[in-house]
């Protein structure tokens, strides 16, 4: 709690793109075939929208609004659990779009993954306020993650690549045993630690570890090739 | 020294699923190892890739009207430039209204005070007591005027949290304030606890907090509390900053 505390502050003095190597390599002629996601971000759309939302133009809200409240909404769905929780959450993100839209356009990133890293960081923080938890991660903090994430490598299609990858993860996901997809589910939609997996599950410790690791090494394996996987030498 | 690598706890630390401790084990290794940087950036784009993966819903039709006439409100607010800055901070407190208890006085601030005289450790027991006594003198004082008041700080939705109660009389030039459920900080920060007055910022002091987040501060102003407009709590390097840089707690006076 310390150290998020520390890294709040430490981040929102240096005001700068941390540095966090992202590798993501993609075959972009694999992409061209694929068909478009519903949110596919074709011809840097998104990017020309939050330009315009910047320059006050509410009508490019309303936009991105058509074009990301499906995802939004469903993710916080899947985390909070009821809708008007969720409403809520969206609602709450959509204005933090509008907020850091003069920052955003600055930095040239992948619009989706931006905004849904920090729909899941604001809904899992209502989780955690709901259940009087302390958070490992401030709002602020997270916010000014989610900010460096969108200033990964913008050569990515972005949406495409996302709504590509989301569907192969998503069957990855379900074909993942049991266990193993039960376990990353209760950690990244349920907001818990291993250690509060193992207690819901009743399961020793170390097991939920070994899942959630498990679960992880076959997810990265059935995407390999889809610029998940990456050689770290 | 570098540590061993911690491949095992990079995907656990993607999903946020490590315990306080281990995850600052992982921190103090990844400050050093570029190696295990690389591969939690690897696992950090896997893990977004599941925001994608919930079954599809579309939002009742109705929220896209909400979310539009709200951030115009929002917009309106914000063209409003000859508000000062730290008003302009503080409707960016997402869904916190300024709160403010004029002459709510007996009953809270006594509860205020047990409160924080109960919070603090009797390390010297007679420093303490005296401390406690100028504290009291001084909340009995601040009560007997009758414009009295006591104001309510609170921080942005999802930051650090904590909340922090000023008890003053406007008229006067001390206040005391007591803070509860902050974050201890690491040796290199501090609390720092300012008034402003015309848009400036005055330091009054920097702070530690104890158990459950509890400080109680005597604040000696240089002028009448009633000319200063806004109190705030930010969070510095230590020795504290001639300016505020991260403000969590704010409210009008
Ligand atoms: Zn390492």
């Amino acid at each position: 709690m310390v150290r998020a505390l520390h890294v709040t502050a430490r981040v929102r003095w240096v005001l700068g793109p941390m540095q966090l190597p992202m590798c993501y390599e993609v075959a972009a002629t694999v992409v061209m075939f694929h068909k478009v996601g519903e949110t596919a971000n074709v011809e840097g759309v998104d990017e020309e929208l939050i330009e315009r939302l910047a320059r006050g133009e509410l009508a490019a809200l309303d936009a991105l609004y058509t074009r990301y409240s499906r995802p939004v909404f469903s993710l916080a769905l899947r985390v909070l659990g009821n809708s008007a929780d969720a409403e809520e959450v969206t609602q709450d993100v959509f204005e933090r779009v509008w907020r850091h839209a003069p920052t955003f356009s600055a930095e040239r990133g992948r619009f989706g993954t931006w905004l849904l890293s920090m729909t899941h960081h604001v809904a899992i923080d209502s989780v955690r306020k709901r259940q009087r938890r302390p958070q490992t991660v401030s709002g602020e903090a997270a916010e000014h993650a989610s900010r460096t994430l969108a200033d990964m490598r913008a050569d990515v299609a972005d949406a495409t690549m996302q709504s590509l990858q989301a569907q192969q993860v998503r069957r990855a996901l379900r074909s993942l045993p049991e266990s193993q997809q039960q376990a990353i589910e209760l950690a990244y939609f349920g907001g818990l630690s291993h250690l509060e997996i193992a207690a819901k599950l009743g399961d020793p410790l170390g097991t939920v570890k070994a899942r959630i690791r498990r679960g992880m090494d076959r997810l990265r394996s059935a995407l390999e090739g889809f610029g998940v996987e990456g050689d770290i030498s | 020294m570098r540590d061993e690598h911690v491949d095992d706890l990079i995907d656990l630390y993607a999903l946020g699923a490590l315990e306080p401790d281990e995850q600052g084990a992982v921190d103090q290794h990844l400050d050093e190892c570029g190696r295990c940087r690389a591969l939690l950036a690897q696992a950090k784009e896997l893990v977004l890739l599941l925001a994608w993966t919930p079954d599809q819903h579309d939002p009742p039709p109705a929220l896209r009207g909400r979310v539009l006439r709200r951030v115009e409100q929002l917009q309106r607010l914000d063209g409003d430039d000859a508000r000062p800055w730290w008003q302009r901070f503080m409707t960016g407190l997402d869904g916190w209204t300024p709160r403010l208890s004029v002459g709510l006085a007996g009953a809270m601030a006594a509860v205020l005070l047990v409160v924080g005289l109960r919070m603090v450790r009797l390390q010297d027991e007679v420093q303490s007591l005296r401390v406690q006594l100028q504290e009291q003198q001084l909340v009995v004082d601040v009560l007997r005027s009758p414009d009295s008041r006591l104001v309510s700080l609170a921080g942005q939705p999802g930051a650090p949290g904590g909340r922090a109660q000023l008890l003053l009389d406007p008229k006067g030039r001390r206040a005391y304030l007591v803070t509860s459920e902050l974050e201890p900080l690491a040796p290199e920060q501090t609390y720092q606890l300012w008034l402003i007055a015309d848009n400036k910022p005055v330091s009054m002091g920097t702070f530690q907090v104890g158990d459950a987040g509890v400080a109680r501060i005597v604040v000696q102003a240089d002028k009448p509390l009633q000319q200063f407009q806004a109190v705030g709590v930010s969070i510095e390097p230590a020795g504290g900053s001639p300016q505020p840089t991260n403000v969590i707690l704010l409210n009008q006076i």
